[in-house]
């Protein structure tokens, strides 16, 4: 099999392919190394590859399956990861300069889990500084660039993830997403992804933001690759306090029902308030393709949601100063002017209003979950709601439009991460300008395995997420 | 309807944690604080007195499949 060909496969079907000896783990490697860094050149979405030791594991992988032994069901398959996730004395420079020489205290459960799964790590990818930004600006590493267009923005926070993605230079990558870093990217480099449940995967090991709010997952090229990768990284983890011990469901599995009868709710009210008239065609014409495979589509009227995103933003911001306090005081130089200047306000928020934000969500959920995942099975919405920007239109260091920009961005993905909702996020078309536009696809708190399995059957139906760009 | 918050009020809550703030970013960050905690302020008055953050996850659990 050629390089190109290899590289046109998806992660499943890599390790696939892997396992039937119709690849070598090395061919795969040397394939993924060499495309990566083809397209950092144009994308500036690596920071550090491993190719030493990457290619030595990839040996090692194949001299295994020689002798029949398989590690796990990723074996062989190489991936990059957002610069954040943690190996024992090697250092993740999370974006930012303050840590970018720091060694890391520990592996991430995560990183542990791909790599038992036999997985194999050959680069770290660019990201927003500390993941404190939508749009995939980082003014220390040099802004991430769209695969689809590389004067637009890749969204953010795990921007090298999405359009290293996208690009076709990792099978698939980690992301986080706080406020929206897993579902931005992928809406905006068409590529997909999985937000998981709050508490679905253990968070050990990787940078923290807000730990309200923070979640580890995948973005991949196809929902199935995000299904069996968040087989790999679900269940509970004594390193993480917050991890959930309940059994993990056989999301791959449930991939293989038919979503006939599956109710899905198109929201009346907040997600298509200004939407983009192209975005908008796109939402209804995948609802269409819903009904076609048997599902029903209903309109459905959401609780007001305008003052939870705001309880949102308080958790974040309160959170993120308490994290970054320290550094704030000692080495403000050292941030980006909007990340600081964003860190420090946090510092101001009142104790009182950050646990009254903190108290909400569960009186959010429950109304949300009465109101609104009683009726349906899934909320189907928009990523955002505007055409993707020019990097350059959202280059902004500080001040009130900055805020503004920031609100814009992720006012549809914040409320996910409120409530602490699983969702999937994957291309359901393209402008007349050619950028991807994403749905999102949000379940009941603990049913991944639903949003998963819609979003399969949308990709077995329709071929939007296998265009490629022509980086 | 509760009064915004003053830069003055910005900057000795900073001062007070360690960090200095010019008297601009100061008056940024009162302003955009002050929307988002009037934002969020209609929904605190449905939360009832025994609410706690805990409840969260006990609510996630309840809802889950």
């Amino acid at each position: 099999m050629t390089p190109e060909a290899i590289l046109g496969l998806s992660a499943l079907e890599v390790a696939k392919a892997i396992r039937e000896k119709r690849v070598t783990c090395v061919a795969a490697m040397e394939a993924a190394l060499a495309r990566m860094k083809l397209v950092h050149a144009r994308l500036n979405c690596l920071v550090r590859s491993d190719d030493e030791p990457a290619l030595a594991a990839a040996h090692l992988a194949d001299k295994e399956i020689a002798r029949g032994a398989l590690r796990g069901p990723l074996h062989g398959v190489p991936m990059a990861h957002k610069d954040m996730y943690y190996r024992r004395g090697i250092a993740s420079s999370c974006g930012s300069k303050i840590v970018r020489e720091r060694p890391a205290p520990a592996t991430a459960t995560a990183l542990e889990r791909l790599d038992a799964a036999g997985s194999i790590q050959f680069g770290v990818l660019n990201m927003a500084e500390f993941a404190f930004g939508p749009t995939g600006h980082n003014w220390h590493f040099g802004h991430c660039r769209n695969a689809w267009d590389p004067s637009r923005v890749t969204g953010g926070s795990s921007s090298g993830s999405g359009t290293a993605v996208a690009a076709r230079a990792t099978f698939a990558a980690l992301g986080s997403d706080t406020g929206g870093s897993i579902r931005l990217p992928a809406h905006f480099c068409g590529v997909s992804g999985i937000k998981p449940t709050y508490g679905r995967v253990s968070r050990a090991g990787a940078m923290p933001l807000s730990f309200s709010l923070d979640t580890v997952g995948p973005l991949a090229r196809t929902v199935e690759d995000c299904a069996l990768i968040l087989q790999v990284l679900a269940g509970p983890d004594a390193r993480d306090a917050t991890c959930e011990s309940r059994a993990v469901p056989d999301y791959v599995g449930a991939l293989a029902r038919p979503i006939a009868g599956m109710r899905i709710g198109r929201p009346r009210q907040f997600f298509y308030d200004d939407c983009d008239p192209e975005i908008a065609a796109a939402m209804q014409a995948s609802l269409e393709t819903f009904r076609k495979l048997g599902a029903t589509v209903v309109d459905v009227d959401l609780p007001d949601i305008g003052p939870w995103n705001a309880a949102g933003t308080l958790i974040i911001s309160a959170e993120a100063a308490a994290y970054h306090g320290n550094w704030l005081r000692t080495r403000p130089q050292d941030y980006s002017d909007q990340v600081r200047g964003r860190l420090e306000q946090g510092l101001a928020i009142p104790a009182t209003s950050y646990l009254d934000a903190l108290r909400l969500r569960a009186v959010a959920l429950r109304e949300f979950c009465d109101q609104v995942l009683s009726k349906v099975d899934l909320v189907h919405a928009p990523v955002v709601s505007f055409q993707t920007p020019t990097i350059a239109e959202t280059d902004l260091d500080a001040g009130p439009e900055v805020v503004a920009m920031l609100g814009r961005t992720t006012r549809l993905t914040r409320p996910g991460n409120f409530l602490g909702l699983p969702a999937v996020s994957l291309n359901a078309g393209f402008t007349k300008a050619g950028m991807p536009i994403g749905m999102q696809l949000l379940a009941r708190p603990h049913d991944d395995a639903a949003a998963l399995r819609a979003g399969h059957a949308f990709q077995r139906a329709t071929e939007w997420h296998k265009r490629a760009p022509a980086v | 309807m509760s009064k915004d918050l003053s830069k003055e009020c910005v900057v000795a809550t900073l001062a007070a944690q360690g960090v200095a703030t010019e008297s601009a970013r100061a008056q940024n960050y009162a302003s955009a604080l002050s929307l988002v905690l009037k934002a969020a302020a209609p929904a605190y008055a449905q939360i009832a007195f025994e609410e706690e953050p805990a409840g969260f996850v006990a609510e996630q659990r309840r809802n889950a499949p």
